[in-house]
């Protein structure tokens, strides 16, 4: 089993190079170092990544390598990959990449080829998209659909809402419906959705829950249902109206037919995908729709292509592998310990809220692999939003805090792609000015400024990543998910511990369950006195009422 | 008068083959070269047309000739009765037309060519130098009705504002304007617009009471009441008034989506006819709303019939049908299809020759065989055969006696009598 890499002899080198350099201004760092533009920064294809304004030097890139190599990173990819059971608290593996292997070697899951099972429901995946996009999905009234619901939480709702909106100028021709994403359990977007917005009659709902159980995204369907039994009035029958306006995506086909999925549209994903790596799988298909099966490829495409790299580039060369290290840097031997992502594009809004779940729900742990305690800080906090709103909010810390916070900075060199003639003009102004600010930022976070007012004084030497692309596209967004995924792998496997269970997030599932009992008969009690006592508000509020 | 026509439509057909008869000298001049039996061919569906054509060539007042050189020289007189979507071929008669060695050069344009473009043709002519005689005229006539229509016209608007043309046109048209003077002049952006607002008009009345044949149904009330009643209004009166399963073919509605278009393009808002059209398109589904929701949304496996493809009796064409669309709704679901019509099968089936599987469309030669296996029966185009048939007869056919009337023929007591149950397009039949 993985023990990481803590604490091991390239370890130490690398605290001793932190230490060296610990003392040392960014500003110092660019100085000495004209060549740095040049020395630190990596391309894959669309993709340059600069990194020239990280707290390092050759010698400290080097003992970050050397670490790497010392890790065996490389090495670890090939049971991710090969359908080991790399999950070891539930054990079975995490085989995302199988999603979007681009040819049909086979990959194994205890003994079984999960590559036909895996074009098979791509397959139906795509006759339902067609069916849509053909306008002839028919409603209970003989309609064709007009808006689809994707009623999913966490991986089954960030990644389609988040890749949809990134991808809005990719919409397939063929492509008339509304898409919308709901998520929370409160029930307040969904009720607003229904009341003022939908018609039954052509509203296609998407259920999207690996276990089928998640009580957030059962119970708005639940709603769902309800609404469209009432309206339908008794005129049709029940398990041809769930029929019609349902679709199912889901580990489960039991839990599915049992809550009235019919079998031709239930899609299946698989145990071995994890919720936040599920993007790729059928969870992708609102992106499908909106895309179009082609473009849906070209985003899996896309990542297979980080795939294919992160396997085969040496650790000096690899992206994925070098940003795992250089966040370790950051935060385990420097002490920073928040990571800002700062989108300069409009377009990738919702990727801070996806990433916040990808990094966080797979680093925020504290135990290693074999349950030891981890010795060391594992994942920083990941928060984030689109550059230019959030100069106007939260960079006045960033740049004059006393939390040095890691800064990601992801821009594109072209902007849409889909601007009118007559406004490609102002269109190529605004990307202008969009840059201008993007590297203004990094630049100024990295050097600082003197001044003698102590208010006007900016301190610098807060460490700066910037990924640029050519254009953002279906190709370039998987790319650039992939290479997160890949980063924390490499990050979890450094300090030894496990990126794809979350069992932190079932305590409070199982007192809400207690609770909602509580709460929904009135001669129960908690038994934490607080809750109690808030129990106790709560009724007395809602009897005034 | 010798006098040039432009176009292989039935519409150039129609006006060669009237001028000629009236004693003018006629070059039909085709876009590119035909035969004389392919426009025969093509003339055969509307009445007396052929014939017409047979006469005017063999006396030799008519000739035919894609030689648009040749045509320039022989006369200085025009008249464009093109295709919509021709316009480039029109703007090469005009480019040809300021090298004309005529003294006077008269442009007619009788086609619905987008609100401007009959001034943008003649300009082409003024700018190279030559003055142009040039007006729009606005072509009214029905299809299966054409040769009356030109030659006894209720009404014909010139857009011109040139006393010369004005006067040509007015001598051209006497034989058919004698009864009374019906001949109104106007701007010939006026002209245009006018065509293309009669058939928003028209087309505006289809969808209305198509809106109101739903609320029919929703109270329970026979839209076909509501239609008398409505039409016996002198201000309203009966015409396109007919409820059913929508407007087509490939002049009106293609010319109402036109001008949408126009009005998309210039941000013209047109909340109305976006309404008129979106209405019209789900029409021509509405038969199969009516089965979808008669057989609980289960048609996989189901037959279905269809009498009438064409988008109107009396014509062999089915662009804009609602056959087309029904048919790709019922296949979508698993469905069958057979179907009769007494002219436009061949048509109808190329639209799915290569799309439909082996066997999910059928054609008949007998509206009867069509009714086999058959889970109901969806009328479509109202041919006359099709108003009186043998109810016994069928009922023994169909496997489940259901009549899905796109086009309200059919009485509905009558035919529930028989043992049918029958669904008309707003027919309610109690108060909800």
């Amino acid at each position: 089993m993985n023990v990481g890499a803590v604490g091991t002899p390239a370890w130490q080198v690398v605290a001793a190079h932190a230490e060296r350099l610990r003392a040392v201004h960014l500003r110092q760092l660019l100085a000495d170092d004209p060549q740095r533009a040049q020395r630190f920064r990596r391309t894959l294809g669309p993709l340059l990544w600069d990194f020239s304004r990280q707290r390092i030097d050759q010698a400290a890139l080097d003992a970050l390598v050397a670490l790497g190599e010392a890790a065996q990173l490389l090495h670890h990819f090939a049971p991710l990959f090969c359908g080991e059971p790399v999950n070891v608290s539930e054990n079975r593996p995490a085989l995302h990449t199988a999603l979007r292997q681009q040819d049909d070697a086979p990959v194994y899951v205890e003994g079984e080829d999960v590559i036909p099972a895996i074009r098979r429901e791509q397959a139906k995946m795509a006759e339902l998209v067609a069916r849509l996009h053909a306008g002839q999905w028919r409603g209970y009234s003989g309609f064709p659909m007009t808006d689809v619901v994707n009623l999913g939480v966490g991986g089954s709702d960030l990644g389609p809402q988040m890749a949809v909106q990134a991808l809005e100028e990719f919409r397939h021709p063929d492509c008339n419906l509304r898409l919308h994403f709901v998520s929370n359990l409160d029930g307040r977007e969904l009720l607003a959705l229904l009341k003022d917005r939908l018609n039954p009659a052509t509203t296609l709902f998407v259920v999207a829950s690996k276990t089928f159980t998640t009580i957030d995204t059962l119970t708005n369907a639940n709603t769902a249902r309800e609404w469209l039994l009432r309206h339908v009035d008794g005129r049709f029958d029940e398990a041809a109206i769930l029929r019609q306006h349902f679709i199912g995506i889901s580990a489960n086909p039991a839990a599915m037919s049992g809550w009235g999925i019919a079998p031709e549209h239930q899609l299946r994903f698989w145990e071995w995908v994890g919720g936040r790596y599920s993007l790729w799988s059928a969870i992708g298909f609102s992106v499908a729709l909106w895309l179009g099966m082609d473009g849906f490829n070209e985003l899996l495409a896309g990542a297979a292509a980080v795939d294919g790299h992160v396997r085969t580039a040496a650790v000096a060369e690899n992206l994925p592998v070098l940003m795992a290290l250089l966040e370790v840097w950051n935060h385990n031997f420097l002490g920073l310990h928040a990571r800002a992502v700062l989108p300069y594009d409009g377009r990738l809004a919702l990727l801070p809220r996806y990433l916040e779940q990808l990094e966080m729900e797979s680093l925020g742990k504290s135990v290693t692999l074999d349950g030891q305690p981890l010795p060391v800080h594992s994942g920083p906090v990941v928060w984030g939003d689109t550059g230019p709103n959030a100069q106007h909010a939260f960079y006045q810390l960033l740049h004059q805090g006393t939390e040095a916070v890691m800064c990601e900075f992801i821009a594109t060199v072209r902007g849409r792609s889909d601007v009118p003639v007559e406004e490609k003009t102002r269109a190529l102004h605004h990307q202008r000015l969009n840059l201008a600010n993007c590297l203004a930022q990094i630049e100024a976070l990295a050097k600082g400024a003197d001044s003698k007012d102590p208010h006007r004084r900016y301190p610098g030497n807060r460490p700066g990543n910037l990924l640029l692309f050519d254009a953002l596209t279906p190709h370039t967004l998987g790319m650039l998910i992939a290479l997160y995924e890949h980063k924390v792998y490499a990050q979890a496997m450094l300090l030894g511990i496990n990126p794809f269970d979350q069992w932190g997030v079932e305590l409070g599932k199982r007192i809400a369950r207690e609770l909602l009992n509580v709460l929904e008969s009135a001669d129960k009690v908690p038994q934490d006195a607080v809750t109690a006592a808030l129990v106790e508000h709560i009724r007395q509020r809602e009897a005034d009422a | 008068m010798k006098l040039v026509i432009h176009g292989e439509t039935l519409a150039a057909l129609t006006v060669a083959a009237a001028l000629a008869e009236s004693g003018n000298d006629v070059w039909l001049r085709p876009l590119r070269p035909v035969d004389a039996a392919r426009l025969q061919k093509q003339a055969a569906v509307e009445p007396n047309l052929a014939r017409l054509l047979t006469t005017q060539l063999d006396g030799g007042r008519l000739h035919v000739s894609a030689d648009l050189k040749a045509a320039i020289l022989w006369s200085g007189v025009h008249f464009l009765l093109m295709a919509a979507d021709e316009l480039q071929a029109a703007h090469q008669v005009a480019q040809a037309l300021a090298q004309s060695p005529h003294d006077r050069i008269y442009l007619i344009n009788r086609t619905t060519f987008p609100i401007g473009s009959t001034r943008q043709l003649a300009q082409q002519i003024v700018l190279a130098g030559r003055p142009c005689h040039w007006a729009m005229e606005p072509d009214f006539m029905t299809p299966g009705r054409m040769l009356l229509d030109f030659t006894r016209p209720p009404r014909i608007l010139v857009g011109g504002e040139d006393a010369e043309v004005i006067g040509l046109l007015r001598n051209l048209y006497r034989p058919f304007n004698r009864n009374r003077d019906v001949m109104q002049v106007m701007a010939p952006e006026a002209a245009e617009m006018t065509k293309f607002a009669t058939n928003a008009m028209l087309a505006t009345r289809v969808s209305f009471i198509n809106e109101m044949a739903q609320l029919a149904e929703h109270f329970g009330v026979d839209v076909e009441q509501v239609r008398q009643g409505l039409g016996s209004d002198p201000r309203i009166g009966y015409d396109f008034l007919y409820p059913g399963v929508g407007f087509g073919g490939p002049h009106f509605a293609q010319d109402v989506a036109n001008l949408a278009e126009t009005m998309r393009v210039r941000q013209v808002p047109a909340g109305l006819l976006s309404a008129v059209l979106a209405i019209n398109a789900s029409q021509k589904e509405v038969l199969f709303r009516k089965a979808w929701q008669h057989y609980d949304m289960q048609l996989a496996g189901r037959t279905f019939t269809l009498w009438g493809l064409s988008y109107k009796p009396g014509t062999d064409s089915v662009i804009n049908a609602a056959s087309i669309p029904l048919t790709r709704a019922l296949l979508a679901q698993g469905a069958r299809v057979r179907v009769h019509d007494p002219a436009a099968v061949e048509n109808y089936m190329q639209h799915f020759a290569v799309e439909a599987g082996e066997g999910q469309v059928t054609a008949c030669e007998d509206p009867y065989t069509a009714l086999t296996d058959s889970s109901g029966l969806m009328l479509l185009t109202e041919w006359k055969p099709y108003w009186n048939p043998d109810f016994e007869r069928m009922m023994t056919i169909l496997r489940e006696p259901v009549i899905f009337d796109g086009r309200n023929i059919y009485e509905p007591a009558l035919v529930e009598d028989f043992g049918f149950t029958y669904y008309g397009v707003g027919r309610g039949r109690q108060p909800a």
